[in-house]
């Protein structure tokens, strides 16, 4: 057994140990689903930071950097902002009434179950499109790490996640994850010099990068008007992505909330800006890679040290896990407790709800690389599947969420049509539009147009709908 | 859902030359939409015009790299590398792409090619140098033999090793095929450093290296880097490395870090 494995086997074994533990202290629902609600500052801004650094940033981000630029790097600028405008302005009348799920806060605000299951139904297919990219990622860390296939590496992923995530729940998620987010940025942190020190410095570097790739400080490598719709997308799907959103209901207070936030702009900014640095010694380690998303697994194979690169794949690895089996609970929890118990089995019994609950996870984790391996999703750059995601998640759920608080007007009617109307666009401009602009535009303004519009001429929601978020 | 395909990468496919150059909106736009004009395929076209604008008729190979292994002889002060290459080629190819990152110390190196001459390799960029090699060349082996191709190369690298009293430094740019390795090869590039008797090696570039007890420091990776490099001492004894102490400081961060979480975690279960 090799060093790498060992460490990989080991890595693991202390993040399921760590798990296990926590879930002695889920008592109830409440704790499952939402940590009690009673979240720090930092176990929330770390949780928070790590579903949100996953595979994104140490595959997708990198490899687009990498591949791009620093032009891609300013897009990233719109993160922290739209980490502000959560916690500044949606936050706090969000979290006045506490859910357990998005489509929960949806049949609240909107007064209706049908809506609810419109949003579960949302979740579950943009879920799917998430889920690929993190499992792609696996697969391209796992032929790094043991020299298998990428394919192979995808499918134990998959197999290991499908059984880690009948035992996860969100205790145990928010302390794994705080401890990944720490291997994590320590990897990160540590490998800039390692790589800094192999090409002179930094110094040596920029002149080795511009050679190695002339377009690199450039605005030449990708179109305007992609750059600025992609700052769009981040923006927008930053602010209602539900896993997010979520954690917004399990810390235990605005002042946690917004001191844990502030945590994690700051170690989304400082990983990114790491990251950044990183690329730009892949370009000239590496000039040749066949994807730029293997020059993260490239660094930390051949620029960290033996141990503390396996270390770093493993954080990498797990940190997608948590990532996934959070979205596999809320993707299965809409399946079977916003879909299945709440429009159509309402009196289904505690055993047939939790074989449901199971299934729903299991359908839902396998579509995913069902898919990749009908060669749907295959051989894009995991940074455009992260993007199409949160295109989704914005087109479908900034509106109603955020409308939903701060605009009385809103109506069950106006939410519905937004969902549909932005989804529907953001597909279609994915199929039909020019690819110089990104769908979360389209979607967007579908989305926003249909909220207004059908809101307006549409009776006014009753004010048992609005007493909880305008009336407190 | 398939992300669509190749629409945004025709409209950019004018950007040829130099390859490299015209590399950036492409890769990114293939990755984006998985179209048709990979930068592979931009970089061969850019490639086949320049070199029919030069008055040749030959077509740039497509294919990829079996197996790429370097062996590097350490002097007292300058290096000697053999380079070798096993490629798989796609239909009729007439020439392959080098090139070579020069890093600092180590510039105007001279290739010498399959037959033995020089290699005519010409700035591209910076300190980025670029060549082709005739694969109708007799001395390429196994060029006939239906689509696999072996080349070598060797050059020596003057002040590629530098001395700071006990301390050595080797750094050797890898003159590399400008084609993607192998999807199904596991380790395509392997890299053997031989260092003069005396000396000790504490880490390198590509990191895992393994010593063979005789003076000879082996390594693998998935891709070929554009270097490789060996630290280590020149009289004989051995210190730690900056890796080796990373790795145990990032150790005792991290047990520190997990004990902490173990502690709260025992409190918040009790």
């Amino acid at each position: 057994m090799s060093a790498q494995t060992i460490v990989f086997v080991g890595y693991f074994l202390v993040v399921f140990a760590i798990g296990w533990y926590s879930l002695r202290a889920t008592r109830d629902e409440k704790d499952y689903w939402i940590a009690g609600g009673e979240l720090g500052w930092f176990t929330g801004g770390a949780t928070m930071a790590a579903t949100h650094t996953s595979a994104g940033t140490f595959v997708g981000t990198i490899g687009l950097m990498y591949t791009a630029g620093w032009s891609f790097g300013w897009v990233l600028l719109a993160i922290p902002l739209s980490y502000w405008f959560m916690v500044a302005v949606l936050a706090p009348r969000f979290t006045r009434q506490r859910e357990l799920t998005i489509p929960a806060f949806i049949e609240t605000r909107y007064y209706g179950k049908g809506i609810r299951g419109l949003a579960a139904g949302i979740i579950l297919v943009a879920t799917v499109v998430y889920i690929q990219a993190q499992i792609v990622a696996a697969g391209l860390i796992a032929n790094t790490v043991f020299g298998i296939s990428t394919t192979t590496g995808m499918l134990g992923f998959t197999a290991i996640l499908l059984v880690y995530t009948v035992v996860g729940g969100m205790i145990a998620v928010v302390y794994t994850d705080a401890f990944q987010l720490v291997v994590m940025a320590l990897g990160a942190f540590l490998a800039v010099p390692l790589a800094l020190r192999q090409v002179g410095g930094l110094g040596g570097l920029l002149p080795l990068v511009e050679s190695a790739h002339p377009l690199v400080f450039t605005w030449e490598t990708m179109p305007a008007t992609l750059l600025l719709t992609m700052g769009l997308s981040f923006f927008l799907g930053g602010i209602a992505t539900p896993e997010k959103l979520i954690r917004l209901y399990a810390m235990k207070d605005m002042r946690t909330i917004r001191r844990g936030v502030l945590f994690t702009i700051v170690m989304v900014l400082a990983l990114n800006l790491l990251v950044f640095v990183l690329s730009l010694t892949a370009i000239v380690l590496f000039p040749n890679l066949p994807t730029g998303d293997l020059a993260m697994p490239m660094i930390a194979r051949a620029v960290l040290p033996t141990a503390l690169g396996a270390i770093m794949l493993a954080a990498i690895t797990a940190a997608m896990m948590s990532t996934v089996d959070s979205l596999l609970i809320v993707a299965g929890s809409a399946l079977s407790v916003d879909i299945y118990q709440n429009l159509i089995s309402p009196d289904a019994s505690p055993r047939r709800r939790l074989v449901i609950d199971r299934l729903g996870i299991l359908v839902v984790g396998s579509i995913p690389v069902a898919l990749l391996l009908a060669g749907v999703g295959e051989g894009e750059l995991v940074q455009f599947i992260v993007l199409l995601f949160t295109a989704l998640m914005a087109a479908a759920f900034v509106m109603p969420v955020v409308g939903g608080v701060l605009w009385r007007r809103g109506t069950k009617e106006g939410a519905a049509a937004a969902m549909v109307g932005g989804v529907a666009a953001t597909f279609a401009w994915e199929a039909l539009g020019p690819a110089s602009v990104e769908p979360v535009l389209a979607g967007f303004l579908a989305s926003a147009m249909l909220y207004v519009l059908v809101s307006l001429s549409t009776p006014r929601p009753p004010s048992a709908a609005l007493e909880p978020y305008f009336d407190a | 859902m398939g992300l669509k395909r190749g629409r945004l990468a025709r409209s950019n496919v004018g950007a040829l030359a130099p390859p490299r150059a015209g590399a950036g909106v492409d890769r990114v736009l293939a990755g984006r939409r998985g179209g048709p004009y990979s930068l592979d395929r931009v970089a061969l076209v850019a490639l086949l015009i320049a070199h029919l604008a030069a008055g040749a008729t030959s077509a740039a190979a497509q294919g990829v790299v079996r197996a790429a292994r370097l062996t590097v002889d350490v002097a007292r002060s300058d290096v000697s590398v053999r380079a070798e290459y096993e490629l798989a080629l796609e239909g009729d190819a007439g020439f392959v792409e080098v090139e070579l990152l020069e890093h600092e110390g180590a510039t105007n190196i001279v290739v010498l090619g399959p037959g033995g001459g020089p290699l005519d390799l010409r700035t591209a960029s910076g300190t980025r140098r670029t060549g082709t090699v005739d694969l109708a060349s007799a001395a390429v082996g196994g060029a006939a033999a239906g689509g696999a191709a072996s080349l070598t190369f060797r050059y020596d690298v003057p002040g590629a090793v530098r001395l700071e009293g006990g301390a050595v430094l080797v750094r050797v740019p890898v003159l590399s095929v400008s084609l993607p390795p192998a999807a199904d090869a596991v380790d395509v590039f392997s890299a053997t450093v031989r260092v003069p008797e005396g000396w000790t090696v504490s880490e390198g570039f590509p990191s895992g290296l393994r010593g063979d007890g005789l003076g000879g420091y082996a390594t693998t990776l998935p891709v070929v880097p554009s270097m490789v490099s060996v630290r280590g001492r020149s009289d004989g004894t051995w210190r730690p490395g900056v890796n080796l102490i990373v790795e145990i400081l990032a150790g005792a961060f991290l047990l520190g870090f997990a004990l902490l979480g173990w502690r709260h975690l025992g409190g918040g279960a009790a």
